[in-house]
């Protein structure tokens, strides 16, 4: 019973339809969750959280129903997340901060809960910034500072929203590297729209625009969907769904050629666009 | 794989100097603290338990070092060893300690025989005549001397250290010197 | 430097089977020299060195305690109950001594306008104390503390009743300074109550709402009875208490059944 399970999950913010009709399943492993902003993915996240009930469909987390409430807490116990903007005490140093969710999470024992959290400080290199107000940190560092609570304890459900973001190349690589090692193996869900991370730790990609599953598969397999729609020219052309001025200085367009335009191989950053470009809404 | 980054730390705080540790540690590092504590734990350990032989308190009283450097770091003056500084904090902690709980120590318990002149070329370890006075002192003369010479207290704090009245840590101090003198000159 | 310590007389030196003089020079040399250090460390026990760092690190790694923690502390309450205690909202100088002024002032109007002014007062602080522990500034980490174990439930509890703690203690001060002293505490399971329905409301509606429709029904309530009767105080004496007593109840149960509802952030949140 380790894995996560929805099943025709829906959530509506007033009149907007944040989830239609969920279907996905996740065992251990890591998978990507790829969409536009407002696609639903953080609602998603929410869900999976258990900070949000959906208004229809099932859920299973872990091999429980977050419904029930004493299931919901023996979930909580296992879980971890890493919201987009966790917010912070005004005051807090950065070893208080991961003892306060260390608390949250039930880790009573001082001594114990202590090393945890030099532990996940250390995962996160803010060991140095131990000492420092929240409030004098970097982006990049409250970022690494909200993943080190979300390792609190050992997770078997970790989830993670826009882990990478404002965090430089080498940070990202070492994000990259921590996540695919972390040793009890448990199933992440990673939503970002860093498609350089999902090609490089994801086994599998989710797409997410407009509330539904546009794509549920292998990242070489979302290459694929984008597989003879990107071509390169130098004139552009109305009929592309988008196109750009690479480096090299041609154009690259996704969708429908203009006439004299090259084949060319896709990224998973041509079939995303592909994918959530033609349901409306580009991020 | 890549270098762990913390890896990187630990080889650039085992490089660091004691002074430039002392600097971290009053910035709030307490990963410089572990690697100090790591450095000079165990002199300061060894060298306490030869003035108080109950190892538990020594335990305590090394913890209350540490404890005082963490708090105390800025102050150091960047005058003299850093393992000076540590002694001085170590060592009063130690009177403190004694004084609180009017554990009267006294003298070492154990007076090891003074090696052979042949014993002492074969380790090095001759300092001349110096050190020959000093040992042709009683060992009460000289528990006054190193309390007050080298381990730096005054006379109050060594009478509590030794367990005697601060008069005949006075009247001792005097003989000392006057028998050092006379064996010297 | 010409001399170092061997192997065989840092035995020596550990195991007090040195001479005193050769020992003191042992003592001295340590102080300046960091490779005979290095071998002092090995010699003492790994597991004292162990030992002694777990008891540093632990005072070290105590976040700065706030005296209010030391205080639970000793009173018994666990250190992580105090811990949750002493980051409530209301916990800030500035806010008690706000309500303290607050209180203070109502004490000495009362002089004129009758001590129901005190036993009026002291409840909407508390209401106000309460709905600035359900807002942003009182939970910042609301997503957090909503999918953990511990649960929002239990911390709403906990600072809700820390607003009422605080607030009474903030008000003997200024009771002192009533009339009618004996009525002081009067006010009391009023609060409870209004407590108990702000956080009823918070439920369907943003904490502020809440509060200020609490408040508003408080203020009309005490006017109306007040002005109705003949007895003064007449909300505060013993059958209104019965009434605030049934209404409490009342309260409890209905949010033990929509407990599942402090389950959930307050605020909305972005998608």
């Amino acid at each position: 019973m380790s894995g996560i399970r929805l099943t025709g999950v829906s959530k509506r913010y007033g009149r907007v339809q944040a989830l239609d009709g969920i279907d996905l399943s996740a065992e251990r492993g890591i998978t990507g969750l790829l969409g536009p902003n407002g696609a639903g993915k953080t609602t998603l996240l929410r869900v999976l959280a258990t900070v949000q009930a959906p208004d229809a469909g099932s859920v299973e987390l872990l091999g429980h129903d977050p419904a029930d409430a004493e299931q919901r807490r023996s979930i909580r116990r296992r879980l971890g997340y890493m919201p987009q903007e966790p917010g912070f005490y005004d005051n807090f140093t950065v070893f208080e901060f991961v003892d306060y969710i260390a608390i949250l999470k039930q880790l009573t024992d001082r001594r114990k809960r202590h090393d945890e959290v030099r532990e996940v400080l250390g995962l996160v290199e803010l060991t140095a910034e131990a000492r420092r107000k929240v409030r004098d940190l970097s982006g990049g560092m409250r970022r690494r500072l909200a993943l080190a609570q979300a390792l609190l304890d050992r997770p078997d459900l970790l989830l993670l929203d826009e882990p990478t973001s404002g965090l430089d190349p080498a940070q990202r690589l070492r994000f990259r590297e921590l996540v695919s090692q972390l040793p009890n193996r448990p199933v992440v869900l990673l939503s970002t729209h860093q498609t350089e991370d999902i090609a490089a730790v994801c086994e599998r990609v989710v797409v997410i625009a407009a509330g539904r599953v546009q794509f549920d598969g292998a990242p070489d397999a979302l290459r694929q969907v984008a597989v003879g729609r990107v071509w390169i020219s130098d004139r552009p052309n109305a009929q592309t769904l988008l196109s750009w001025r690479s480096g090299d200085g041609t154009l690259r367009h996704v969708g429908e050629p203009p006439s004299g335009a090259d084949l060319v191989e896709p990224t998973i950053d041509d079939a995303y666009l592909l994918l959530s470009g033609s349901s409306g809404g580009a991020s | 794989m890549a270098v762990d980054n913390r890896d990187v730390i630990r080889a650039e705080l085992a490089n660091a100097d004691d002074r430039d540790l002392l600097s971290l540690i009053s910035e709030g590092r307490d990963d410089a603290l572990s690697e100090l504590y790591r450095r000079h734990m165990g002199w300061l350990v060894l060298r306490l338990s030869r003035r108080c032989p109950d190892s538990s308190l020594i335990d305590e009283v090394v913890q209350d070092t540490f404890m005082g450097v963490w708090r105390n770091a800025r102050q150091f003056r960047g005058d003299g060893a850093v393992a000076a500084w540590i002694w001085g904090i170590g060592v009063r902690r130690l009177v403190d300690r004694l004084r609180r709980s009017s554990r009267p120590i006294g003298l070492e318990n154990t007076i090891a025989p003074e090696p052979s002149a042949e014993d002492l070329v074969l380790q090095g370890v001759d300092h001349g005549d110096m050190a020959a006075a000093l040992r042709a002192l009683s060992p009460e003369l000289q528990a006054v001397l190193r309390a007050t010479v080298l381990d730096g207290l005054t006379t109050r704090e060594a009478s509590v250290l030794l367990g005697i009245p601060q008069g005949t840590v006075k009247s001792r101090l005097l003989r000392a010197r006057r028998q050092l003198k006379e064996a010297l000159a | 430097m010409s001399w170092h310590i061997t192997h065989e007389i840092m035995t020596e030196y550990r195991d007090g089977r040195l001479g005193a003089v050769t020992a003191d020079s042992t003592d001295a040399h340590l102080i300046e020299c960091p490779d005979c250090r290095t071998l002092a460390t090995r010699a003492v026990d790994p597991l004292r060195r162990e030992r002694i760092w777990d008891e540093i690190v632990d005072e070290v790694d105590q976040p700065a305690a706030r005296w209010l923690e030391k205080g639970l502390g000793r009173l018994g309450v666990t250190a992580h109950v105090g811990r949750l205690v002493a980051l409530a909202a209301v916990v800030r100088s500035s806010w008690l001594a706000t309500a303290a002024a607050v209180l203070a002032l109502a004490a000495f109007a009362s002089h004129s306008l009758g001590t129901i002014t005190f036993l009026v007062v002291a409840p909407l602080l508390v209401v106000i104390g309460v709905a600035m522990s359900l807002s942003p500034s009182g939970a910042p980490l609301e997503e957090l503390e909503v999918s953990s174990p511990t649960g929002r439930l239990r911390l709403v509890v906990v600072r809700s009743s820390t607003v009422i703690v605080a607030v009474a203690a903030t008000a003997v001060g200024p009771a002192l300074m009533l009339d009618e002293i004996h009525a002081a505490a009067l006010w009391l399971l009023p609060a409870v109550a209004c407590t108990l329905l702000t956080l009823f409301l918070s439920t369907v509606s943003k904490p502020v709402t809440a509060a200020a429709v609490v408040s508003v029904l408080w203020v009309a309530a005490v006017t109306a009875l007040e002005m109705s009767a003949s007895t003064p105080l007449v909300s505060f004496q013993g059958p209104a208490q019965m009434v605030f007593s049934v209404l409490v109840c009342g309260l409890l149960a209905a949010m033990t059944l929509r407990r599942d509802r402090f389950d959930q952030p307050a605020r909305k949140a972005a998608r």
